[in-house]
């Protein structure tokens, strides 16, 4: 019985591929005069599972492989967008609310001053401004403290990501190994999730082969899976080359290659983007902040004299430079210890006299001279902000770029399994044109909201 | 008024571009030729309403939101076509020009271009 069943399957199976056949030798006619018409050929194969016969693998699954690809694509631009809004946002709230931004602190110090000139021997006055200076370095110190957890966070997430990515290209290796063994669809469904989890993970993009594996390799063409081969991803600490921070590697056996400036893509790509890029850069800039505010606070308060008639000391502590300035930014030791050595005054004019007060207070709408600076130190401290506010923003709306493509792309994938080419061509070359037109039409859309989004 | 016809000329363009992604994914031919022809009026007079805009606005934050998924929409349905695009290219016998591996392993597509690597 079992063999009879065979024999009928084989003939089916022979007969299904010369149906294709004789479609392809008419579509290649129809075709004979159609300028840049690449020949269509059936790819004919052996059916290892019943000796003797042959089976097509018809357009539709070469359609479909191309399908995969997208979605692999949509995927890691999705997770990329994702992963990318989720940390910005993250760090957005731990600068902005959590804690009290720097800018709200550098404004209540101004604040503060500006009550205290109004009567510069108030020792109340002077002891809330005292306060208002030791929170503007506090203010640095969390907002330093939140971006470098934020990159720790991003590692942790990294190390995470490699041990998942390992477990599927384990998978999608073990998955070409069955699939030499038995045509199981189940086993290509399960082979192209992995895939596309994986494409969610590192990007990349996937390829079967002639012999029906899946290769898939990293964006820099690194391959992290070939057949039975898989390689394993690794996350582990940098300190010659990474501050300290996660590297990764492809690793097989004793070889090893470091991808972690080149994966840029996908969920692995966004964390590293944030780490490298997004967090190094705010760090840097609250880093030139802090240190600008000190520098140059102090070197107006030096000119003055506190109440105690003393001039010459600084209002923070002297920073050693700019790099590691907002973490190290205090309120000097000796003005937080005796109150009386905030300068207020000219020193040839007594302690009754405002005009140092008034000189810090002047420099509230004064833009920086320092090497971070053209604007006012707020402004600065602003600025920062806004422009992580837009990286959220961007992400936010690439997320939703990719989740409509992604989305549209399932139900393109449900049209084109039912397309039947022999009977469809006519539509499916009008489709072409009327879709050339589309786009047209659709660049012009995006350039006109472009000028109209910039005119409001 | 102005103000009140870009809005609702905004709000059709949202649902145009939603019901092509539609017709794109279902490769409807005729929705698609129609929606293009109502495109085309959508942008005449969004140009109309532009040049005729006053410089304040009340309503210029949420018209600007809408603007903004319009936005999305658009290239959302600009990166869909791609895609239907390439996949009827497969049909029609033209090729894929994405994720081939040449054959020393290096893998081709459309937006990312590498060199082959092993580790």
């Amino acid at each position: 019985m079992a063999g009879l069943l065979s024999q009928l399957y084989l003939g089916s199976s022979a007969l299904g591929a010369q149906r294709t056949g004789v479609a392809a030798v008419g579509h290649n006619i129809a075709n004979v005069n159609t300028p840049g018409y690449t020949r269509v050929d059936v790819d004919l194969r052996a059916n290892e599972a019943f000796i003797g016969g042959v089976y097509s693998q018809g357009y539709t699954s070469t359609a479909n492989l191309v399908l995969h690809q997208r979605e692999r694509l949509a995927d890691a631009d999705m997770g990329r967008a994702n992963d990318l809004a989720v940390a910005s946002a993250a760090l957005e709230g731990a600068l902005a609310l959590e804690s009290g931004s720097i800018v709200d602190a550098i404004a209540a110090l101004f604040g503060g001053i500006t009550e205290l000139s109004s009567n510069p021997t108030d020792t109340a006055l002077r002891a809330a401004a005292v306060a208002d200076v030791e929170s503007v370095g506090e203010a640095f110190n969390r907002a330093a403290a939140s971006i470098q957890e934020s990159q720790r966070n991003a590692d942790e997430r990294l190390a995470s990501m490699a041990r998942q990515a390992n477990v599927l290209t384990e998978e999608i290796a073990s998955t070409n190994r069955s699939l030499r063994i038995t045509n199981d669809p189940t086993l290509v469904d399960r082979r192209n999730q992995a895939a596309r989890d994986l494409a969610t993970l590192v990007g990349g993009n996937a390829h079967i082969d002639a012999k029906g594996s899946m290769r898939f390799a990293l964006e820099d063409g690194t391959v992290l899976v070939d057949g039975d081969f898989s390689a394993a991803m690794e996350a582990t600490p940098d300190g010659a080359n990474y501050g300290g921070r996660m590297r990764i590697d492809v690793v097989s056996g004793a070889r090893r290659r470091d991808v972690t400036t080149s994966m840029t893509g996908a969920r692995m790509g966004a964390q590293l983007q944030f780490r490298d890029q997004i967090a190094t850069q705010m760090l840097a800039d609250i880093d030139q902040l802090a240190f600008d505010v000190a520098t140059q606070m102090n070197a107006t308060h030096r000119s003055f004299a506190g109440t105690n008639g003393i001039s010459g000391s600084n209002l923070f502590t002297a920073p050693n430079g700019v790099a590691g300035a907002a973490a190290a930014m205090s309120i000097d030791a000796a003005v937080l210890a005796d109150p009386t050595f905030f300068a207020t005054a000219d020193p040839a004019l007594g302690p009754g006299d405002n005009s140092g007060l008034l000189a810090l207070a002047g420099m509230r709408t004064v833009a920086s001279t320092g090497a971070g600076g053209s604007m006012t130190f707020m402004d600065e401290g602003l600025r920062m902000m806004t422009d992580l506010g837009f990286t959220v923003q961007r992400a936010g709306r690439d997320q939703q770029i990719a989740a409509l493509r992604s989305d549209s792309l399932a139900s393109l994938r449900d049209t084109v399994s039912g397309v039947s080419v022999e009977e469809e061509l006519t539509r499916l070359q009008s489709y072409q044109r009327a879709s050339d037109a589309s786009a047209r039409v659709l660049q012009t859309v995006d350039g006109l909201l472009g000028t109209l989004i910039e005119a409001l | 008024m102005n103000w009140q016809a870009l809005h609702l000329l905004i709000d059709d363009m949202i649902e145009v571009l939603r019901s092509e992604r539609r017709a794109v994914a279902s490769l409807d031919v005729e929705k698609l030729n129609a929606f293009t022809a109502l495109k085309h009026e959508q942008i005449e007079r969004l140009q109309t309403l532009m040049r005729d805009l006053p410089k304040e606005g009340p309503t210029a934050g949420e018209l600007r939101a809408k603007l903004a998924q319009v936005s999305i929409e658009a290239e959302a349905n600009a990166l869909l076509v791609r895609d239907s695009q390439e996949v009827i290219r497969v049909f029609l016998g033209e090729g894929s020009n994405l994720g081939v591996y040449t054959s020393t392993g290096a893998i081709q597509s459309d937006s990312r271009r590498s060199a082959p690597r092993s580790i």
